[in-house]
């Protein structure tokens, strides 16, 4: 589904992220790790489409990021919030769907319940703590059913116990077909593959 | 955002009803101006009445005339009768020979300078036959009032052109611009590209026809239960409608690449 070729990010004429070549089918969880500045929200920010500054070449499904430039089938989920804080959970959590249908409801509140936030559903997003913040971002990209999700840190957010509750809300997506692309500092357990940021390069572990 | 697009439908809708006002107050204002054209009507005296016959003819078929009267001097002769109680002179009046008046009665509307020249004109080559009596500073004094009412009419709709492009664009852009945090997270969060312009547009009709549906009820409401007399035409209706559709079409170009 997604096949990245030669990619490179460079500052000031040095390479810094080097991907000869990296492949990744649907409904799989990848893990990419590596220290500060190597490059981990660039190179989702370019699978996302919105960063061109890049050598090689990004395919979903065989077409470029500038074919899904309007039309993106990736969601970012990054370091900044993407929520309006003085409205309720449920608002935020729908803000991108058209319509919602009943068996999206049923679901958003299944998520919900399983990330605790099943009775704070009408509550302004200003008064949860920020991995709840995270949660509904995830329920929001989970329920959409793209075809990659990409987050950003992802450990940063979430202790151990909330980690998995997270892996598990993804599931939803990735039992439909989509995969998930994690940035972290430290290798994390239960992905299907991890990839390390060593010496500039994208290595498979 | 439901509250932006209600606040300015109810702001457009007020501008427009001002708009309409100045309409009907100028439409009012002129009716009375011209009814006093009317309702001075020019007398021609003339001993023979076949030239009046011929003069009838000629002009009775102008857009300015409203009717004419050919009035005979035995009737002339008996107005005066009665009217001034001659009955004991009626004998003695009867052996006059009068002349034979003829009233001719006006459009208002359309009895202006041009109209007033080319009677005269025509008047001209029927002298010494025919005399007329025609109250002029009565008309110059209309015609001026109608023509500084117009001047002030004319005036009045340009600045209420002016108010509503400056009002409704400034408003447009401000909510818009107000919303961009709201679809700065809908785009962020995976929502449809397109979808603000698309709401953009249909809220653009919608400022565009509400206020002007509401405005044409009540004008024909207005009409059915009597209460107002005057008569507005379509084309200004349309004029309405084509500002606020040109202001929505600033707004989006000034919006530019916020709408996407």
């Amino acid at each position: 589904m997604l096949k990245i070729e030669g990619f490179s990010l460079s500052r000031e004429n040095e390479k810094f992220m080097l991907i000869n070549e990296m492949l990744i089918g649907s409904s799989m969880r990848i893990n990419i790790f590596g220290n500060n500045d190597t490059g981990r929200s660039l190179l989702l920010k370019s699978i996302h489409g919105d960063y061109y500054n890049y050598g090689g070449q990004i395919l979903i499904k065989d077409k470029s990021a500038l074919f899904y430039k309007k039309k993106k089938k990736t969601i970012l989920i990054d370091n900044t919030s993407h929520l309006l804080e003085n409205e309720s959970v449920w608002k935020n959590i729908i803000i991108p769907l058209p319509k919602v249908t009943a068996r999206q409801k049923q679901k958003i509140m299944e998520l919900c319940v399983m990330a605790q936030l099943g009775d704070k559903i009408g509550l302004k997003v200003k008064t949860l703590s920020s991995s709840s913040k995270k949660f509904i971002e995830i329920i929001r990209a989970v329920i959409q059913l793209p075809q990659i999700i990409l987050i950003d840190d992802f450990e940063n957010y979430f202790d151990d116990i909330n980690m998995i509750t997270a892996l598990e809300i993804c599931n939803f997506a990735i039992n439909s077909g989509a995969s998930i692309i994690a940035t972290s500092k430290r290798k994390l357990d239960d992905f299907d593959v991890n990839y390390r940021i060593q010496d500039s390069k994208v290595v498979k572990l | 955002m439901k509250k932006g697009i209600f606040f300015q439908i109810v702001v457009i809708f007020i501008i427009l009803l001002g708009w309409n006002l100045l309409h009907v107050g100028y439409q009012f204002q002129k009716d009375v101006f011209e009814n006093n054209i009317s309702d001075s009507p020019m007398m021609i005296l003339s001993m023979q009445e076949d030239v009046l016959e011929q003069l009838k003819l000629r002009i009775e078929k102008k857009n300015y005339i409203s009717d004419i009267i050919i009035i005979q001097d035995s009737v002339i002769a008996q107005t005066l009768i009665s009217n001034y109680d001659l009955d004991d002179s009626k004998e003695t009046l009867k052996s006059y020979i009068l002349p034979t008046a003829m009233q001719i009665s006006f459009v208002g509307e359309k009895f202006q300078i041009e109209q007033k020249l080319e009677l005269e004109r025509i008047l001209l080559e029927y002298t010494p036959e025919v005399i007329h009596y025609f109250d002029s500073a009565k008309w110059q004094i209309a015609q001026n009032k109608i023509s500084i009412l117009t001047n002030g009419y004319y005036w009045g709709f340009g600045g209420f052109i002016l108010f509503m492009l400056f009002i409704s664009i400034f408003f447009r852009i401000h909510f818009e611009m107000k919303s961009n945090t709201f679809w700065k997270i809908f785009h962020s969060s995976g929502g449809h590209f397109g979808k603000r312009r698309k709401q953009f547009f249909f809220k653009s009709i919608h400022l565009a026809f509400i206020p002007i549906i509401l405005n044409l009820a009540l004008y024909y409401a207005l009409k059915y239960f009597q209460l107002l007399s005057v008569e507005i035409d379509y084309r200004f209706f349309g004029i309405e409608l084509l500002t606020i559709v040109i202001s929505s079409l600033f707004a989006g170009l000034a919006l530019g690449e916020n709408l996407k």
